[in-house]
């Protein structure tokens, strides 16, 4: 996935609208990152890549860039 | 002075002056226990040490001079009060009173006519009760109890959370009143619950990971008790913690015959 489409995916994960979310936004300025987005996000990630993010990783995400650095 | 004194001095003080405020209520601290009076004629102020905090309790018949007694207060002092108005009818005494406000919290009191975990979710929550494993998490054991402890006080506000001390801890995992979910040997979120009677209390939880940890511990711990015949289910939740507050299934409202709220608004001497 290109950077942009990483950003598409985590707006549908959010549920916020195209063109909201931004590379350097911090996680924690986000309302939509909380417990219920962290889960869609993990169960999105399992569906693409059978893989389980931990909660270690989970915790390690600081902004919009370490999740799509994180995703393949 | 000993508690058992107070509480006399009150039954006096509730003769004399028939009609008084208080937020003290007989039962809440042990009889044995030591307090710092401080008196008028017409209010009776007196503070204790509890684990983690200075605490103080009042009763008064003439709001002035109770707020005469709490500018003599030490500062840092913790006071609660429970009131059913949203605004505290009382504040104006105690900032006058040289407190300030610290947290309110709020008690949700809801009485089920259906179980609502079978109001199907919506939206985002779906994924939670597609994702439900009633088999997720476990019973806290004695081992736990130092882990817990240190996760309780680095997530929650000792001076107005009533975080356990080790000894409570262990009291509640000796009841079976925690369920918690472990990762990588780490514990991530907890539930501590309690039966009161015919009400299901949640007395605390924490999730540090997705949200379908906490709800499976939840949904776990109220499906248990709701097969035995409970269906009132209560909580407290500080106001700012919105998504806290935000947690239920919106659609569940519908199999909800009453809601009872109270509020407990905290202050601080300065």
């Amino acid at each position: 996935m290109s950077v942009e489409e990483k950003i598409t995916f985590l707006e549908e994960v959010m549920e916020i609208d195209e063109g909201e979310l931004h590379i350097d936004d911090q996680l924690d300025d986000i309302e939509e990152w909380d417990s219920l987005t962290k889960l869609a996000l993990m169960a999105a990630i399992k569906k693409q890549n059978d893989k389980m993010i931990t909660v270690d990783e989970l915790k390690s995400f600081q902004t919009v860039k370490d999740i799509c650095d994180y995703l393949e | 002075m000993k508690i058992c004194e107070i509480k006399d001095k009150i039954r006096q003080f509730k003769k004399i002056n028939l009609k008084i405020e208080t937020n003290f209520y007989f039962g809440i601290l042990n009889d044995g226990q030591e307090a710092e009076v401080f008196e008028n004629e017409k209010a009776l102020v007196f503070i204790v040490q509890e684990p983690n905090r200075i605490r103080a309790f009042f009763a008064f018949a003439e709001k002035n001079s109770l707020r005469e007694l709490l500018l003599k207060i030490p500062s840092g002092t913790v006071m609660e009060y429970i009131h059913k108005e949203q605004e505290n009818p009382l504040e104006h005494i105690f900032i006058a009173g040289g407190m300030e406000q610290y947290a309110v919290f709020l008690r949700r009191t809801f009485c089920y006519s259906e179980n609502p975990y079978t109001i199907p979710e919506t939206g985002r929550r779906k994924l939670l009760a597609e994702m439900y494993d009633p088999s997720c998490g476990e019973y806290a054991t004695d081992r736990d109890v130092r882990e817990l402890y240190e996760l309780d006080r680095e997530n929650f506000d000792v001076l107005c959370d009533g975080v356990f001390d080790l000894e409570q801890w262990k009291q509640v995992v000796s009841n079976q009143e925690c369920l918690l979910y472990r990762e990588n040997g780490k514990i991530i979120a907890f539930y501590v619950f309690r039966l009161q009677g015919k009400k299901l209390y949640c007395n605390r939880a924490m999730n540090l990971g997705p949200a379908n940890y906490l709800y499976n511990l939840e949904r776990r711990a109220f499906e248990e008790v709701w097969d035995k015949g409970i269906r009132i289910y209560y909580a407290w939740f500080n106001i700012k913690n919105r998504r806290a507050l935000k947690r239920i299934n919106p659609e569940a409202y519908q199999v909800i015959k009453s809601i009872g709220i109270i509020y407990n608004s905290i202050y601080i001497k300065k």
